[in-house]
């Protein structure tokens, strides 16, 4: 029993090819998943304000539904579950050159209805967050219902939505392991394939794990980055840059910024 | 003053609204010529903000006809029945009409010239540099040219007010509606916002102002309504309305006040 530090810090060191194409796969996954899943939010969610009763209804029930599914059952059921059915079978396809396995597409598809289902809460909420007030003075000068959607309201739901959205997609970097269930070969399924072969189980994980971490580090900083940039009129000190809004970033705070309700 | 043979700008004919159940507009009957100022007081509930709202289409009116500058708000009238217009139609009646709020409603994400500039090019197509060029105009007018590029947040009431009013006048109304614009602020910057709106009647803006300031009115307006269970109940020049004269109902309302 121990640590076997040479081989731990070895598989940090040199990751090998195999490894480094499972770690893209992770990204481009949790990315691919996040985009989608912000596109059905937007849609859901905007659905759920609609003037008409059907279409909120719908959005409700899609809600409802979805967050009632765990996403381990959700992938199973589209990949393995569908299929059984004889209802849908997700094949290998190419595209530019990129090859997407079944698995990959299931598994992006159902992290994406999944997270749909939260972003639609997140994408109401912010759009409910910015002031009455505001939308009828913009009215008021004339603006077209589409103007005022555009240049008023999405401007700052953007600003109320970022930071639960950067909670979620730190939350989904880490959700796509699950996706190694239904055969992704992602860092996680990786990992476990070369503990069974290697028996050197923890620092295999340790390493996965930190892994993970890098993953989200990197994430809470792009995110501090743009949430600085969004509450630029928030700050006192002049922040025009995508630099300086990393200085700010990080920066320590005395304090936070006094805000005005 | 305008001569009295002239046709109204506003003219209100017996409208009505109500919010459900709840009647709040009782069979409104008013008119408003082009270059006067009337101010509008009341009890709260009485339905002065709904009737400056159902002008500029904010609010819908039930029955009645309201006119601005002839047309028609918000309805299509064939055959003696309203039907309502579509929403391009509402957007460009507005064009016309200027609104302050009480709570100033300036755009959080935009500093005060972008406030300022955002209707001007988005809405009437004009160029950047043209808009800039008025919201500075506009903003000289209203003293603010040092907070241009200030975001709301930075600026106390009575600026924001000021910098709301410029951004209404951007469009260059013909009509400015004020709805109790300094309600929401405290005594010292009160003044400052009353000014701007009285420079601003001094070049023959026609405005109808929905306010408590009493004193303001009585120095700023050419006729004073009271309003009162949603109709218009007394009206008169200034110094009749506050005078000894005046009926004595009106006397109570407005010993409640001062």
């Amino acid at each position: 029993m121990g640590f076997d530090w040479s081989f731990f810090v070895d598989r940090i060191v040199n990751p090998g090819a195999p490894y480094l194409n499972a770690l893209g796969r992770t990204v481009i996954m949790a990315v691919l998943a996040m985009m989608l899943g912000l596109l059905i939010g937007l849609v859901v969610g905007f659905g759920r304000l609609s003037r008409y009763g059907v279409i909120r209804s719908a959005c409700a029930f899609y809600v409802w539904l979805i967050r009632g599914i765990p996403v381990l059952v959700l992938l199973v059921m589209l990949f393995s579950g569908l299929a059984a059915a004889g209802l849908f079978r997700f094949s290998d396809i190419e595209i530019a050159g990129f090859k997407l396995t079944a698995s990959f597409q299931a598994a992006v598809m159902g992290l994406a209805i999944h997270e749909g289902a939260y972003m639609a809460e997140i994408v109401r909420n912010g759009i409910q967050a910015v002031a009455r007030g505001q939308i009828e003075a913009a009215r008021s000068l004339g603006m077209s219902a589409w103007q005022v959607t555009w240049r008023i309201v999405i401007p700052q739901a953007t600003r109320v939505i970022m930071p639960p959205f950067g909670n979620d997609f730190n939350h989904m970097l880490k959700t796509t392991s699950l996706a190694s269930v239904i055969g992704v070969q992602e860092i996680f399924l990786l990992t476990e394939g070369m503990s069974a072969t290697t028996f050197k189980t923890f620092e295999l994980l340790t390493v996965v794990a930190l892994n993970y971490l890098l993953l989200t580090a990197i994430w809470n900083t792009v995110q501090g980055v743009i949430e600085t940039r969004l509450r630029a009129h928030e700050i006192d000190q002049p922040v025009r840059t995508w630099w300086q809004c990393l200085l700010v970033y990080l920066s320590p705070r005395v304090g936070s910024v006094e805000r005005r309700a | 003053m305008s001569d009295a043979n002239a046709k109204p700008l506003v003219s209100a004919v017996d409208v009505h609204k109500q919010f459900g159940e709840t009647p709040v507009l009782r069979g409104v009957n008013l008119q408003v010529h082009a270059g006067e100022i009337l101010c509008i007081i009341g009890p709260s509930g009485s339905g002065k903000s709904t009737f400056l709202r159902c002008i500029n289409q904010l609010e819908t009116y039930q029955a009645g006809r309201l006119y601005v500058g002839g047309e028609l708000i918000g309805y299509q009238e064939t055959g003696g029945r309203l039907r309502s217009i579509s929403n391009r139609q509402v957007v460009l009646q507005r064009r016309r009409i200027g609104m302050v709020f009480q709570q100033f409603n300036l755009f959080w994400h935009m500093t005060v010239k972008e406030n300022i500039i955002e209707a001007p090019i988005r809405v009437l197509g004009q160029s950047p540099a043209q808009a800039n060029e008025n919201a500075m105009r506009l903003l000289e007018r209203v003293g603010l040219t040092a907070k241009a590029d200030a975001y709301p947040m930075k600026l106390s009431g009575g600026q924001q007010q000021r910098a709301a009013i410029a951004r209404a006048l951007a469009m260059n109304p013909d009509l400015m509606l004020f709805d109790e614009p300094t309600s929401a602020l405290d005594p010292e910057t009160t003044g400052e916002v009353l000014s701007v709106i009285s420079e601003l009647a001094s070049t023959g803006m026609t405005m109808i102002i929905v306010t408590h300031e009493m004193g303001f009115a009585r120095q700023i307006a050419d006729r004073v309504v009271l309003m009162e269970e949603g109709q218009i109940r007394h009206e008169a020049p200034p110094d009749q309305f506050f005078g000894e004269q005046a009926p004595a109902r009106l006397r109570a309302f407005l010993s409640t006040i001062h």
